[in-house]
């Protein structure tokens, strides 16, 4: 690779990092009630929507069981409006292009990816959606739901705040007000106008015509382009106005946007790394977990790029310059855009499967077999970094094992956080582990047996396989990005993500939040020289080693089928 | 249109079904915690690592 696309790399990893501390410490400042120099912009907003939905219902102390009940009571009318929206585009306003009513079942899948922050289409933005569904029933979940990964991930933090038994989570609706109106609505105000002024679209109309040079016309499709773009990539979405996602120039218009996005869609859940880390008075736990997320990722991603840049075997023995150079990126350029090339395609890909956005501004299907790890790996995962809320709590998961493995190898209690972890903890901690590779492998298996499933494959063999890994993956990491390759829109595939998708967000976060409710009400012990510190550089390795070996036991065969056996296949001459 | 009631009645009965799960991680956490573990003190970790 060449020097400036290492530095491209390397400055956007820092510009992460930089940009995450205070953001993350604004962020624990609004979940804690604390007083921030906006307060005086976004009392009065706040306190409009608490009237409108009830101040008594919007103040009062919840456990964490009010807390998910609402959640999922919220949730359920969020995604009736959704449907309703998508089922009665045809006789809503802003269809200028005149687009029926969407088909049942899609809007049943988009409806519910969408109110989970999956964002996974089975549909093309620009051919299916009026400009009113585009907006009603596509930009406003993905504020909501990246919120309400956010906010529970806050109640979960709470639990172990909570000192002489408590059981008070917060307010769910205070803390969905608050990280709307004074986190996701300033920033993504501030990065629309930018991106408006890099040259992505913004506008109500429903699309333009264009004198080609040839003589003909082109009609393109344009809408509400910049303001869905934006939320999509910092509320860890992904869901594109536009097939092609975060590859049209009308969306992601320039180098530069690309990489203030890569940037924003990885800073609010690093942020929340160092949010915990206020909220619990300990930084330096926070920077433990930081640094082993941040070092699965910087691993992840070398196994992305890397690669990529050299190539395959065919391209070289085709006399093919696959070096970097100032006339071409070099590598496998394949599905790739030239305007980003090697580094700002594969740092994208990295980073969106790392923080399950699944914002895409390349073809994953092209990627040579190792990054094929990369995807996969980190939507097993979930962890690293994850999406909004979800993530971290993932990676507490991981962390929660760690400490509960490790407390009886050296005989001392298993403790997180000053919070006794016990069999009721795990039991539960266990269940939210287990459900994500069965709803990745239980699927992947019945579709490659099954006549119905297959025939949506545009490739066979080992990458067909990968296509039907990859979208299970995906559902279920509520990442959302696509394999490409596979036809998702078939009744099986509809009903079977929709199924991965419900299944891999809320039993998790029911499950979580039970243990936040069962460690909140237990005291909180003092930290005697007994106790085992989970702050240190080497519980941060074994919570490593954790993820690691509970990920590769669980999905390691599952890769050895798909890219690992790609792999090998390409050296033996044979690409998909 | 029976199709799009239909899936509307799913999405409904999902999150109905997601309800009960709360219902169930409640009796986890209930059924196995006893009072007096999840009342206990632990002023000396160490026995109470010992006690396991």
């Amino acid at each position: 690779m060449s020097a400036q696309a290492w530095l491209q790399i390397i400055l956007t990893l820092l510009a992460i990092f930089f940009v995450s501390i205070p953001l993350g410490r604004y962020m624990a400042r609004i979940v804690m009630g604390r007083p921030t120099k906006l307060d005086r912009i976004f009392d009065p907003i706040d306190s409009a929507i608490y009237f409108l939905i009830g101040r008594r219902v919007a103040t009062q102390a919840m456990t964490w069981k009010t807390y998910t009940i609402h959640m999922l009571v919220t949730n359920l009318v969020m995604a009736i409006i959704i449907y309703l929206v998508l089922s009665l585009q045809n006789h809503l306003p802003l269809n200028q292009l005149n687009f029926p009513a969407v088909d049942p079942l899609l809007a049943f899948n988009t409806t519910i990816s969408f109110i989970t922050n999956t964002n996974w289409q089975a549909y093309g933005g620009e051919s299916t959606l009026s400009n009113f569904s585009q907006m009603g029933a596509i930009t406003f979940p993905m504020f909501t739901s990246a919120a309400t990964g956010f906010v529970v991930a806050m109640a979960w933090i709470r639990a172990f705040t909570v000192r002489n038994g408590g059981t008070d989570l917060g307010n769910f609706y205070r803390d969905l007000v608050r990280f709307i109106t004074r986190v996701l609505m300033p920033i993504c105000f501030v990065v629309a106008i930018f991106m408006i002024a890099q040259g992505a679209v913004q506008t109500f109309d429903a699309s333009v015509v264009a004198h080609t040079l040839q003589g003909g016309d082109q009609t393109m499709v344009v809408g509400p382009v910049a303001s869905q773009g934006t939320i999509e990539l910092i509320g860890t979405n992904g869901g594109g106005f536009y097939n092609a996602n975060s590859a049209h120039p009308f969306q992601n218009p320039t180098p530069l946007t690309n990489i203030v996005l890569i940037i924003l869609m990885a800073s609010l859940p690093a942020s929340i790394i160092v949010a915990f880390g206020e909220m619990i008075g300990n930084r330096r736990q926070a920077w433990v977990l930081y640094g082993v997320l941040g070092t699965l990722l910087v691993l992840f991603l070398l196994l992305c790029v890397v690669p990529e840049q050299h190539g395959t075997p065919m391209l070289a023995n085709a006399g093919i310059d696959t070096h970097a150079s100032l006339d071409q990126p070099g590598g496998n350029m394949e599905g790739k855009e030239v305007r980003f090339g090697i580094s700002g395609s594969g740092l994208f890909a990295a980073i969106t499967t790392a923080f399950t956005t699944g914002a895409v501004n390349s073809a994953h299907d092209s990627y040579t077999p190792l990054p094929g790890i990369t995807f996969f790996g980190q939507m097993m995962l979930q962890c690293v970094f994850g999406g909004k809320g979800v993530g971290f709590l993932n990676a507490l998961i991981y962390g929660l094992i760690a400490v509960f493995v490790a407390g009886l190898m050296v005989g001392r209690t298993p403790e997180f956080l000053g919070k006794k972890i016990e069999k009721q903890e795990i039991i539960l901690v266990s269940l939210a582990l287990l459900i994500h590779p069965l709803v990745i492998l239980a699927p992947t298996a019945w579709s490659v047996l099954a006549p119905y499933a297959l025939s949506s494959l545009n490739n066979n063999g080992i990458h067909g396989y990968e296509e039907i890994l990859y979208a299970f993956s995906s559902s279920a990491a509520n990442n959302g990005s696509a394999f490409a390759g596979l036809n998702a829109n078939t009744p099986w595939f509809t009903l079977a993500t929709s199924s991965v998708i419900l299944i891999g967000r809320y039993p998790p976060i029911i499950f979580l939040m039970a243990v936040a409710g069962s460690v909140a009400r237990k005291p909180t012990a003092t930290a005697t020289s007994a106790t085992l510190r989970t702050d240190t550089v080497s519980f941060g390795v074994f919570w490593f080693a954790t993820i690691l070996i509970v990920g590769a036991l669980t999905f390691f065969p599952a890769l050895v089928l798909g890219p690992i056996a790609e792999f090998f296949a390409m050296w033996n001459g044979q690409v998909f | 249109m029976i199709m799009t009631a239909l899936m509307l009645l799913v999405i409904i009965v999902s999150y109905l079904l997601m309800l009960g799960l709360v219902k169930f991680a409640e009796s986890v956490i209930n059924k196995v915690l006893p009072a007096r573990l999840r009342d206990a003190v632990p002023s000396d970790t160490n026995a109470a690592a010992r006690s396991l």
